[in-house]
């Protein structure tokens, strides 16, 4: 089954995010801020991180940064995720070393799209 | 002079009078002095005048005494023809001579008043000299003429040798008296020259001194003046006038002082203001998105689930929810994106766009807005589309924009959006068959917050924001917008962009240092791995040049000498190991980093032929960007000396970006106290104007030091320079640039670029 690590602060967005993906058949745990973020990704190894940029204590650029240091966090893809489609967000969320990006709120078919791309990807690769 | 001139000026200037009195006395005194040297002049001429008439009266008094003589030798004479004829007519003859003798006695004696001594002796003798003469010619008449020969002889003689003898002396005086009137007429006439040029002169140089120093205490305070007003027009307000005039010109400075003060107040408010205002948009945005995301989120969940449980009843309401929020979220979307164009804030992210992509996503997009609608979606566009160097999100939303108005306001029609591709140029064209608007409409179709009828926006919802922001968008992009609209039968709006992006239009903003970016050349054979690392250079702001194999990219380097050269291993004929060997063995190339990007692993073959980095493919977007940065730019330390903690902070954001590490000083003396106890900056970026020590100064005690003399110093000043000043910074630093006026990451980049490399990055990786 594969597994979504979803790193959101907001509780609604947490909870919509995680019962819609569940609905659709993936494992989901959650994070809370970006160090319990990272503490989570090297604990449970998920498949995907659909990580929120503005995170409290550890914001999402941040702990993606750590993420792609580390060896063993990686490979694993990273979704960023942030709130207004706003132009030059989508280079800025890349740089910071996501695999791909998506705009909040989020239109779940488009999001879905994404995280299949990706989960292909690493497929293939690995 | 000048110092004399200089002494003057100040106490000129603090006189506490008008400049009206002021210059009023220096006029009077000019005027004085005119009528002075007039006066002068009349009264040497008088005296010239005077001389001339004493001349004059010697030489009549000459003519009189000559006259007498000439009377004496005439007596004689025709008394001795007396003696000679004795006739009544000779006698009668000298008798008449002796009145004119009288006669011309008199006049003598009006002519010479002043000789009363001599002339009463020329009178005594005169009258005996008549006596003896009647007594000869009464001695001739009686027949005496042996008697009268005898008086005459022995009388007449004598007296008139005593009359000669006087006038002679008269004669010698007089003629003295003009030798000498002559002379001192001559000396009067010398000096008077001399009072009246030496008065001229005078004149001359106090007219001088005083409409000098009358107009340099004018001049200097309006100069001083102007200087401030140049500092305050280019935003600095911490400058005073310093003008010691009490007169209207120190009213006018301490009047420009105290609008200084109050326009710098009035300038931090609105900074101020403007960073509340952006703040609080970001914030209200960020508030109001927050509870709209769980509005959108969970109507959308209640929707999915009322459909899998098939209660269909409600699927509508949901909907409506749903839609709503939708459409509240794109207001404020719009809002928080026009106030960001207006304030200057909306950047530009070039890349190289795939236009068929482009279009397909427009598509999939607009499809089903177009068929809530039962419009037919026609898309039109050559075969192959090819690439646009463009901003992809603002294309993206201003072609969205269109399509969805066009589908908004048309009813069972077509809506088609159709690319153009032209010379030099590309055309956007989205045309639909739906209402249409009048000529008047169109004319207010562009601005913010108007919809072409302000019904339609209760009929047809939208924001009435779209159009503004697709416009400012155009524009943003070195293009424009154009609508064509008949009422009933539809409108057609073109976008039309210059085909080599942006920068190719001109006074449109650039990409950040387009015209002075690092040049980068990408070595490839294959088009997809090459197109991909151009964009990825593009995007980071530097200039691309392609090379599609190994005898290209050696002419091409020739040609362009670029700062780093991406370099592919596996191409055909020549391939990247004899491209690398080439290039390190030219002189003139051997300098340029080359990064090797391939599929291989000989990681130790391109180190040993000279290569500075070796990446794999697929490549990193990221790391290819910060290994070229690291090349183009170097890295190492700045230091930046400025007092501001705000300008501090936005030398440190450019610096940052191009991987440069950053060390702070407020002032001089901090920045030496940070020299002496850390290794060598790779450069210092220096502000003039500072409280403590300030940049001339620590210029100054820079170069006493040999060890940091030669660290290259960028000025960063918001001080208009003058011509000297400029010269004196010539020599020490690099370049000045002046804040606020001169974009500083590109001037950044463009020094950077040209410091010598501290580092090389051989070893990393």
């Amino acid at each position: 089954m594969t597994k979504i690590l979803i790193v959101e602060d907001n509780e609604m967005n947490r909870d919509m995010l995680s019962r819609r993906l569940a609905r659709r058949g993936y494992q989901i745990v959650l994070a809370v801020d970006g160090g319990e973020g990272i503490a989570m990704a090297t604990a449970e190894s998920p498949d995907l991180i659909l990580m929120d940029m503005s995170l409290p204590v550890v914001d999402g650029w941040e702990a993606t940064r750590r993420l792609k240091a580390e060896p063993r966090t990686r490979v694993i893809p990273v979704i960023g995720l942030t709130a207004h489609a706003m132009a030059g967000d989508r280079e800025k969320v890349i740089d910071a070393g996501c695999d791909d990006y998506d705009t909040k709120p989020v239109e779940l078919p488009r999001l879905l799209q994404k995280i299949e791309a990706l989960l292909t990807r690493t497929g293939e690769r690995s | 002079m000048i110092r004399f001139n200089n002494l003057l000026v100040g106490p000129v200037a603090r006189l506490p009078v008008r400049v009206q009195t002021k210059l009023l006395i220096a006029f009077l005194a000019i005027v004085a002095l005119l009528i002075a040297l007039g006066a002068v002049g009349l009264y040497t001429l008088s005296g010239v005048n005077q001389r001339t008439e004493e001349l004059i009266r010697s030489e009549r008094k000459i003519a009189a005494y000559r006259q007498v003589q000439h009377d004496t030798t005439s007596q004689l004479y025709s008394i001795s023809s007396a003696l000679l004829v004795s006739d009544e007519r000779t006698l009668d003859s000298a008798l008449r001579q002796l009145n004119q003798f009288g006669y011309d006695l008199e006049r003598l004696q009006f002519v010479a008043k002043d000789e009363i001594k001599l002339l009463g002796k020329v009178r005594e003798e005169y009258d005996r000299f008549i006596a003896v003469v009647t007594r000869v010619v009464e001695l001739i008449r009686g027949g005496h003429v042996d008697e009268a020969r005898e008086a005459q002889l022995k009388e007449a003689r004598p007296l008139a040798n005593r009359l000669e003898r006087l006038t002679n002396e008269l004669v010698n005086k007089a003629e003295a008296d003009v030798v000498a009137g002559i002379e001192a007429s001559g000396e009067a006439y010398r000096t008077s020259q001399t009072i009246v040029v030496g008065f001229a002169l005078g004149a001359i140089v106090l007219a001088l001194i005083l409409g000098r120093t009358i107009s340099l205490s004018l001049i200097g305070p309006i100069r001083e003046i102007d200087t401030r007003l140049n500092e305050i027009a280019s935003g600095d307000f911490t400058q005073r006038v310093k003008v010691g005039n009490r007169d209207e010109l120190g009213a006018l400075a301490a009047n420009v002082n105290r609008t200084s003060e109050q326009l710098g107040d009035l300038y931090r408010q609105l900074e101020m203001a403007s960073e509340h205002k952006s703040a609080f948009l970001a914030s209200m945005s960020h508030e109001l998105r927050t509870p709209l995301n769980a509005i959108i989120g969970y109507s959308e969940m209640l929707y999915e689930t009322a459909q899998d449980e098939e209660q269909d009843e409600f699927l509508p309401d949901l909907a409506k929810i749903r839609d709503a929020g939708r459409h509240l979220l794109g207001l404020i979307n719009d809002i928080l994106d026009l106030s960001k164009i207006e304030a200057g804030k909306m950047d530009l992210y070039l890349e190289e766009v795939d236009l068929a992509g482009l279009v397909e996503e427009v598509r999939s997009i607009v499809e089903p807005l177009a068929a809530a609608n039962a419009n037919r979606l026609e898309i039109v566009c050559p075969g192959t589309l090819g690439t646009l160097y463009t901003d992809r999100t603002k294309l993206k939303q201003s072609l969205l924009n269109l399509l969805s108005n066009a589908g908004k306001f048309t009813h069972e029609g077509r809506v088609q959006l159709e690319v153009r591709p032209a010379a030099g140029e590309i055309s956007f064209v989205v045309s639909d068959t739906g209402i249409g608007m009048t000529a008047e409409q169109q004319g207010r179709l562009f601005q913010a917050f108007s919809q072409a009828d302000a019904s339609t926006t209760r009929q047809y919802g939208g924001t009435g924001l779209g159009l503004a922001i697709t416009k400012h968008f155009c524009e943003m992009l070195g293009g424009r917008i154009a609508v064509e609209s008949t009422p009933g039968q539809g409108s057609t709006f073109t976008i039309t962009l210059p085909d080599r992006g942006p920068a190719a239009a001109a006074g449109v903003a650039t990409p950040e240092g387009a015209e002075h970016a690092a040049l980068v050349m990408v070595v490839d054979d294959d088009p997809n791995a090459r197109d991909l690392l151009a964009a990825t250079v593009r995007r980071e702001g530097y200039r691309v040049i392609e090379a599609t194999d190994g005898e290209a990219a050696l002419s091409l380097a020739r040609e362009w000498r670029p700062d780093v050269v991406t370099l592919d291993v596996l191409m055909p004929r020549m391939d990247g190991w004899a491209v690398l060997t080439a290039l390190k063995s030219d002189p003139d190339l051997a300098e340029i980093p080359v990064i090797i990007v391939t599929v291989l692993e000989d990681r130790g073959i391109a180190v040993s032929l000279g290569a500075a980095e070796f990446l794999t493919k697929p490549v990193d977007r990221p790391r290819l960007a910060a290994t070229i940065r690291q090349h183009v730019y170097g890295s190492g330390v700045v230091l930046v000396v400025d007092d501001e903690p705000e300008s501090r902070r936005i030398a440190r954001r450019h610096l940052d970006r191009l991987g440069w590490e950053v060390a702070e000083a407020a002032d001089g003396a901090g920045a030496l106290s940070w020299l002496s106890q850390n290794p060598r900056p790779a450069m210092i970026l220096l502000d003039l104007v500072m409280p403590g020590m300030n940049g001339f100064a620590f210029l100054a005690e820079i170069a006493n030091h040999a060890e940091w003399r030669d660290i290259p110093i960028v000025i960063l000043t918001a001080m208009p320079l003058g011509t000297a000043e400029r010269e004196l910074l010539a020599g020490r630093t690099r370049e000045v640039i002046a804040k606020g006026a001169d974009d500083l990451a590109q001037v950044l980049r463009r020094i950077l670029v040209r410091l010598p490399k501290a580092t090389e990055v051989a070893a990393a990786g």
